[in-house]
């Protein structure tokens, strides 16, 4: 088994002053059994304070477990848990989870409560007073992207799935705690919506500088959203790692056959255009406004351009769908500033994945273009 | 209101059929004019009770025409003519049964016949149907219950006096008051009996474990099953033994008949709705807000408090109402083992032969069963938080 506490001085450094441990969980050694069978084993994992972590695996991996030991609603059945520096045995349940955020796949909100009052629960818990909750409350409605005259007076049952969400999410940020925990919060939801959500939250707990531990068994939400991944199976942790080294370096054959086929498409999915941005060429006709107008010898189209932000997985899917093999990458006012080609999108110079994607027979369908 | 809702509104068939019921009551004897309180007598036809059999007939005719056509603003009128219509039968009845015993002997009786019967249950029909219809005007549903509130005062007021019923009535009073007040507290005091035991025992049965439940809701179950009587026949002799052999009981009014019997068969009948309705809300709270609850700190008695019991207090007000709507007419059984209530007036009646004794009894607990049910719903209603209503 592979040692993956070990290796890194700054953060043996970091653990050993102990400057601040807001925000940062640490499990040592932890084991839990539930009758007799071990749904995690011997774990050990630090999450950095301001981190997103995302821990994955097929179900059954002990991936929820390992979450819910994290503040306090399972027990472990032996090691430590510590929560911004401090054993979570050394704070009762109920006052350890008001300081943690918590929001669930089913939501949960409180139908008998309107959406205000379902905001309001931790503040109310922890003795808020009516004006302060009154403002926090129209402030997180906000900040969630839902209008506070429109909704908080709705009930649960009037909003739409990705409404519930993002009310449950405003709920778990009430009391701004350090920490967020969310155990497959999206899973339920469409997938625009899913993913027009992954981007808000993952945007919305960067800028407040929130340690997330999020649970997922979809590794495309993960690689999305994740600063490091915790790859988990049967209990143990496989790998933890960034996106990019998980998808482009597997550890270990499980980790290698759980990111599966899609690796190579994911691992695009993760790299800019601009990773593979070339000089636009002769063949491009651009109007006065230096936009592309017309390519020679290809049918063109404008809804075809790639933006900057956009990734090579957008690339290579416009590609395959269009036949072109050249796409046009434009700025925010629509001009010409380079080209995507289609052997260049999939093999961006310098980058280890290359060897991975070679192997993985992913390049083939590049060979005929 | 637009034109379109109007037509959007079918008609309303219940209104139709309890208005098709009310025409057969018409043609059927209204009234019976008896020479006497046991002996049959001469039937009386609608048609010869002058203009208040009109009105009914009117009224009736209204209903017709207005809950066949499309339900739309004519709901009110519609309303209306059904209240004109109950008023109506009343006057005739009280009216009619005045006139005749003016020309009849010391002992003459005038009851009411099966065709009054028929058209008054053709009225409830009729209401029940409109009082159902979706999105009834407010203005609406308190005009179907000005008639019922005018035949109360015509009641009250005497108008009625001359009927057998309430000559009977006249006779009977202190027996009445006494046998009323028993038969409430015979059904008040199981219903409480039964909650006391019921409810903590169906929402222990209700928890995660599960194992309990099938037993809880067969055991209930069963004891629904076993006929009233048979129930009531067979605790006589385990009561008997018990006041025999416990002297301190016996000295509390514990007998083989009696209260102490009848309570406790009440009671086990009682039990089935209120334990289904504990385990039912037991299990209201969504499994994904005792999660979100217990996640975001909250101890495990506001998790109670907050959670668990604002979903389940209607479902367990519903079992209450069941509960206590079945306890009301079952209570008149329990006359059958000296236990009294209004069953005395009934069985009485049965056993004599005296059609108006057996009304007595019968027509206060169909009424008492009714208010009971409205005066639950009432409570229902206004403990529902409004995110959960409908």
């Amino acid at each position: 088994m592979l040692d993956l506490r070990a290796p890194d001085p700054k953060e043996t450094a970091v653990r050993e002053t102990v400057v601040s441990e807001a925000g940062s969980i640490e499990l040592r050694d932890v084991t839990r059994d539930f009758a007799g069978l071990a749904a995690v084993r011997d774990l050990n994992l630090r999450v950095r304070p301001g981190e997103f972590l995302v821990l994955i695996g097929p179900s059954g991996c002990g991936k929820t477990t390992t979450l819910r030991m994290m503040n306090g609603l399972i027990a472990p059945s032996s090691g430590t848990v510590l929560v911004n520096g401090q054993d979570v045995r050394a704070t009762p349940g109920p006052a350890l989870r008001r300081g943690i955020g918590y929001a669930i796949q089913g939501v949960g909100l409180f139908p008998h409560l309107t959406v205000a009052q379902n905001i309001a629960v931790v503040p109310r818990l922890l003795g808020w007073t009516d004006a302060r909750v009154q403002v926090r409350v129209r402030e997180l409605l906000d900040s969630v992207g839902l209008e506070p005259k429109r909704f908080e007076h709705s009930w649960p049952r009037e909003l739409s799935g990705g409404q519930a969400q993002r009310v449950g999410l405003a709920r778990a940020l009430a009391a701004d705690p350090p920490i967020l925990l969310m155990d497959e919060p999206f899973a339920a939801l469409d997938p625009p919506t899913r993913e027009r959500l992954q981007g808000e939250v993952r945007d919305l707990t960067h800028d407040l500088g929130k340690t997330v531990v999020f649970v997922t068994h979809d590794l495309a939400e993960a690689s999305r959203l994740a600063d490091r991944i915790a790859l988990m199976n049967d209990g143990r942790l496989e790998q933890l790692d960034t996106p990019e080294n998980l998808l482009a370096r597997p550890l270990t054959p499980f980790v290698e056959a759980f990111t599966g086929a899609n690796r190579g498409l994911l691992a695009l999915s993760l790299r800019p255009v601009s990773a593979a941005l070339q000089p636009a060429d002769d063949a491009w006709v651009t109007d006065a406004q230096g936009r592309p107008a017309a390519r020679a010898g290809a049918a063109w189209r404008s809804s075809l351009n790639l933006s900057l932000q956009d990734s090579l997985r957008d690339a290579v899917s416009r590609m395959a769908a269009s036949g072109l093999d050249t796409l046009a990458v434009v700025d925010d006012a629509g001009r010409l500033v380079g080209q995507v080609g289609a052997p260049d999108a999939v093999r961006a110079p310098a980058n280890p994945l290359d060897a991975a994607l070679t192997a993985a027979g992913a390049p083939k369908a590049a060979d005929g273009w | 209101m637009s034109v379109s809702s109007t037509w959007a509104a079918p008609a309303s068939r219940p209104a139709i059929l309890g208005a098709v019921v009310s025409a057969l009551g018409l043609l059927l004897p209204a009234l019976n004019n008896r020479p006497n309180r046991l002996l049959d007598g001469a039937p009386v036809a609608f048609s010869s009770l002058g203009w208040p059999a009109a009105l009914v007939a009117a009224g009736l005719l209204a209903t017709f025409v207005l809950a066949g056509g499309r339900l739309g603003r004519q709901r009110l009128a519609l309303a209306a003519a059904l209240s004109v219509m109950l008023v109506a039968l009343c006057l005739s009845a009280g009216l009619g049964a005045t006139r005749l015993l003016a020309t009849a002997g010391p002992f003459a009786r005038v009851s009411l016949g099966g065709g009054w019967w028929l058209a008054l249950f053709g009225w409830a029909g009729s209401a029940a149907g409109l009082l159902s219809e979706p999105r009834l005007e407010r203005a609406a549903r308190w005009t179907v219950l000005l008639g019922p509130l005018a035949a109360l005062a015509y009641l009250l007021l005497g108008g009625l006096n001359d009927l057998s019923v309430l000559r009977e009535y006249a006779v009977q009073r202190p027996i009445f008051v006494t046998e009323l007040g028993r038969h409430l507290a015979l059904a008040g005091s199981s219903l409480a009996l039964a909650t006391l035991i019921g409810l903590p025992l169906g929402w222990a049965a209700g928890g995660r474990g599960g194992r309990f439940e099938a037993v809880a809701l067969s055991v209930s179950g069963l004891l629904q099953t076993i006929p009233s009587l048979a129930l009531l026949g067979v605790l006589i002799t385990p009561f008997a033994a018990l006041a025999h052999a416990v002297p301190a009981l016996a000295a509390i009014g514990v007998r083989g008949i009696g209260a102490a019997p009848a309570v406790t068969a009440l009671t086990l009948y009682g039990l089935l709705p209120i334990v289904r309705a504990g385990v039912l809300g037991r299990r209201a709270a969504p499994p994904a807000t005792l999660d979100a609850g217990r996640g975001l700190g909250m101890t495990r008695r506001q998790l109670a408090w907050r959670v668990e019991a604002p979903p389940a207090l209607p479902i367990i007000a519903s079992g209450l109402r069941l509960a206590a709507v079945q306890l009301v007419g079952l209570a008149a059984v329990a006359s059958l083992i000296g236990a009294g209530g209004l069953g005395f007036f009934i069985f009485s009646g049965l056993g004599s032969a005296v059609d108006d004794l057996v009304l007595l009894g019968a027509v206060p607990v169909i009424v008492l069963a009714v208010l009971t049910d409205t005066a639950f719903r009432a409570v229902e209603r206004v403990i529902t938080p409004g995110g959960l209503r409908a």
